[in-house]
Order: structure tokens, then sequence, then C-alpha cells
């Protein structure tokens, strides 16, 4: 048997596209996304929501799967055979960002586990009081870990099978499942009495909005972070995909599949806010809370007062439970492929990753104000990671890549539009973005921004970020010695 | 009115479009 056919990939199209859609959807497109829409004018946050995926999230997909594809080694060994030697630390930079926020995903993980137990157990009854269930929930270390394990433990024994034998198989059954969860509440909810008005702050453009600087920005990050383009995670699946699997048109389809989840969760989300509260004002004010406050209480505490609630409430939790669980497979081979680049098999590379993500976990579980400030410092981060894979694309050449790297074995041929995205308005939307954070971080705490111990700070943001690149940089030769290389014959 | 014109133009984009790349991606399901 050839060297070819021992690789452990995807055996069909459809296989990949489920894993990489399971991917890009999470709790993001669920409890953020509606949010965001209510907030930041409806249909006019949308439409620059689209914008940014052609001018962010789709090239920055198509770059890593470029990379990915071609060099057939994780985010370390792409870094190095892609770009050179020196930048190996930028690779090792995007696989400890992704851990660093999957050791608090998997908590989060365990929380959407937690509520669809408590939904399948029918705890959510008129009268129940949401707001201290939830802080009881929160402040209990002991249940917080046993649903932060068990979310690994399911996630492992997946990933310990194998690409072909665990992911490609658990996905195609989870992906198309989260959809139809989704159609079946948003089809509940919009046809709730009085969700008209949920409807009309979804779909109908408040143009005044997009004078505000925030519906920009905020409509580019949650493009950014919603389609995990530059996280590392396609580059990594794309090792496993076929020598001339499509680039373009699947990047896409991730796109589009990322955008559909999460309008489908505004349309079951917003007009359930707006039917079932007493009045707009209340509603508007669940939205501009937080994303555990308006999924793990307001709409716990509205689903028994909807006809139907009863199956609504797990189907809901449900779905969050797949989009947590297919974007936290995809994180946690990040890690497992970064070993085994590092010369360990794959069974070994899972129990290792597995468990530190249990361990480096175990704060953020039983400390919410860790887990926040590690989502504070690492989700900025994540632009960052976009960033390299920019400059990689840069240092290869934009219009080199688009030609003989993504047109070749893609039925949608990239034009030279592409080149002028990834070169210029890429980089340029990543350093306004960044700008902006600093900025608002700074003038938001104008006494207290330096504080590095502070849960929100962008002083936190600055030693934590410097302690990572000082290490990362001074072990860049060790990365790049360590991770094998692949003669060219097997990245056939 | 306004309503329903707006749902048409967005999800028709996006669900559509979609639905549309799934199905032409399916026309060729490997290589």
């Amino acid at each position: 048997m050839s060297q070819k056919r021992l690789r452990d990939e995807f055996v069909s199209r459809w296989g990949f596209l489920a894993a990489a859609i399971g991917m890009a959807v999470g709790t993001g497109n669920i409890w953020r996304f509606p949010r965001m829409v209510a907030l930041y004018g409806g249909g006019a946050f949308i439409l620059v929501y689209i914008l940014a995926l052609f001018l962010w999230s789709a090239p920055l997909l198509m770059s890593e799967m470029a990379m990915g594809r071609t060099v057939r080694l994780g985010p370390v060994g792409s870094f190095r055979d892609f770009v050179g030697r020196r930048a190996t630390w930028m690779g090792a930079w995007m696989v400890a960002v992704c851990m660093l926020i999957t050791f608090y995903y998997a908590v989060v993980t365990g929380w959407c586990l937690k509520y669809t137990l408590l939904a399948f157990q029918g705890a959510f009854k008129i009268g129940v009081d949401t707001q201290s269930l939830w802080n009881r929930f929160l402040h209990s270390p002991w249940q917080n870990l046993f649903f932060q394990f068990l979310a690994i433990l399911i996630t492992a024994i997946i990933l310990y099978k194998g690409i072909k034998g665990g992911v490609e198989k658990v996905t195609k059954v989870m992906v198309p499942a989260l959809f139809l969860f989704l159609i079946i509440a948003a089809l509940r909810a919009v046809t709730l009495h009085g969700a008209r008005l949920g409807l009309e702050y979804i779909f109908i453009p408040d143009w005044s909005k997009l004078k505000d600087p925030a519906t920009w920005l905020q409509a580019l990050t949650q493009s950014a972070w919603s389609t995990g383009a530059g996280w590392g995670l396609m580059l990594t699946y794309s090792v496993y995909v076929k020598k001339r699997e499509d680039i373009a048109q699947n990047c896409f389809i991730v796109g589009f599949g990322d955008q559909t989840a999460a309008l489908l969760a505004a349309m079951a989300v917003i007009p359930t806010i707006f039917a079932l509260l007493p009045s707009p004002e209340a509603a508007r004010e669940v939205m501009a809370g937080s994303n555990t406050g308006l999924t793990f209480i307001s709409l716990a505490g509205l689903f028994p007062r909807m006809p139907g609630g009863f199956l609504i409430a797990p189907i809901f939790f449900l779905a969050m439970v797949f989009a947590a669980l297919t974007s936290l497979i995809a994180q946690v081979e990040v890690g497992i492929r970064t070993l085994m680049d590092f010369g360990l098999d794959r069974q070994k590379g899972t129990l290792l990753t597995a468990g530190a993500c249990f361990l480096l976990g175990i704060p953020s579980a039983i400390i919410p104000d860790f887990l926040n400030n590690q989502d504070w410092v690492w989700g900025v981060a994540l632009l960052v990671s976009g960033f390299f894979i920019l400059l990689a694309i840069r240092r290869f050449g934009p219009d080199r890549v688009r030609r003989e790297i993504i047109n070749p074995s893609s039925e949608i041929k990239i034009g030279r539009w592409w080149t002028t995205v990834v070169f210029y308005i890429s980089p340029l939307i990543f350093i306004v973005l960044t700008t902006w954070w600093f900025y608002v971080a700074i003038t938001s705490n104008p006494k207290t921004w330096w504080k590095p111990f502070s849960v929100d700070t962008a002083g936190t943001i600055i030693i934590q970020w410097a302690i990572l690149l000082i290490i990362l940089i001074l072990a860049n030769n060790f990365l790049a010695r360590k991770t094998v290389s692949l003669p060219e014959e097997s990245k056939k | 009115m306004k309503l329903i014109i707006w749902i048409i133009i967005i999800l028709g984009f996006n669900v559509g479009g979609f639905i549309f790349l799934i199905l032409r991606a399916m026309r060729k399901k490997s290589y």
C-alpha cells in the first residue's frame, strides 16, 4: 500500500465541508450574532457583515487552506515551509492562541451540555428563577469541572479515532442536525404572536447606524471570529484534504454556511425575546446585556412560556451543544496536529492535548473572572493570527498563491480582487480593528487601562501577549527543528 | 411589505447562496 493511501484524510468532499462548517459555526453564531444584529441596525449590520466575508473572512480561509493543502503540516510547520524558518514562531503563535481559547471554550461547551441536560429534564418551568439557577451553576466549581471534563472527553474520543473514522463521521451527522434544529427553533419563534417586531429588528435596515463606527467594527469582528478565519483551524483541516480539493468554492460555502446558521439563530432568538417579554424596552435591555445572560437566563426563562416550549428548549440547547462541540473538535485538532508534526502518533497526541485542555482549563472552570480575562485577551489575539496569515501570503506572493494554488483546483476562479484584498484591504482592516480595540480599552478606563492583573484592561492584553511572544520567538529554532520535514512525495 | 422585501433580499442572498453553492459542489463530490 502506498504512503499516499495510508494517509488519514477526509474521504468525501461533503465530509470535509461538514467538518469545516461545523468548525465555523459555534456558540458565537447563536448567542452573539443575534445581539449584535438587534443592537447595531438589523439589516444594515447584516450588509456590513456580508461585506466582511469578502474583505476578511473568505480571503483568510482561502489563504489558510492554500497553506495547509500545500505544506501538509499544521500551522507551525506551514509557516516554516511556506514562509521560512525564521517565521516558525508565527505559526506557533496561532497554535498557542487557538489552544489558549480552547482551554476556556471547553468550559463554555460544558455549560451548553449542562443546560441541554436541564432542558431534557424539564427543569425550565414557569416560576423557576433562571437567574439564580445560572448563578448557582456558575459558582459551583465541581459542576463546571464535571461538564468541562465531559466536553473534553467526548471531543477526545472523536479525535482519537482520527479524521476519517472520527471527525468526518460525527460532523456529517452533527452539522445537518444543527441546521435542522435551528430551522425548527426559528419556525417556532417567527410564528409566535408578536414575533413581527423581532423580525423587523433583524431584517429592516436602520441606515443611521452605519454612521456609528461601532457598527462596522462589530460586524467585522463578528465575521472574523465567527468564520474561524485566522484561527489556524481551516489550515489544520486542509492538511487532510485531497491534493486537488477545491479551495475557493469550499471556502465560500463555509462562509455562507456560517452566515446562514447565524441568521437562523437570530430568527430563533430575537422574535422569541420580543414576543414573550412584556415590552420592546425589556427586549432591548436583554439584547444589550451579555451572551450568557441572553441564553442561560432570558431564553431559559422564556421557553416555558412559549407554546411547545418544552420541545423547543431541548432542541435549542442541543443545537448549542452541536455548534460548540464541532468547533471544539477543530480547535483540539490544532493541538493534536502540532504534536503529530513533532513526531507523536495521533493517539498520544490526543491524550496529551486533551489532558492539557482539561488541566489548563481548570482555572476558567472554577473562576468566572479568569475565563472572562482569557476571552478578552485571546479573542483579540485572533486578529493578530489572521494578520500573520496575511504576512505569509504576502511573502509567498498573493498573485502566485491565487494563480498557482487556488485557481487550478477551484471551480470558482478567483480574480485579481483577491490579490488586492489580501495585499491592501485585509491588512488595513487589521490595523483599524486592533487600533480601535486598544483605543476603546484605554479610553473606557483612562486611569486603570495599564493594570496587568485586571479582567479586561489593555494592560492585561499587552503583558500576556508580550510573555507569549517572547517565549515563542526564543523557541523559534527549536520549534523549526522539532517539526518534521515531509518529503515532496508525501505531500501529494 | 418592507419587511417581506428585506427578508427576501437578505435570506435570498445568504441562504440562497449557501444552498446554490452546496448543490453546485455536490455535483463534484470528490477528486
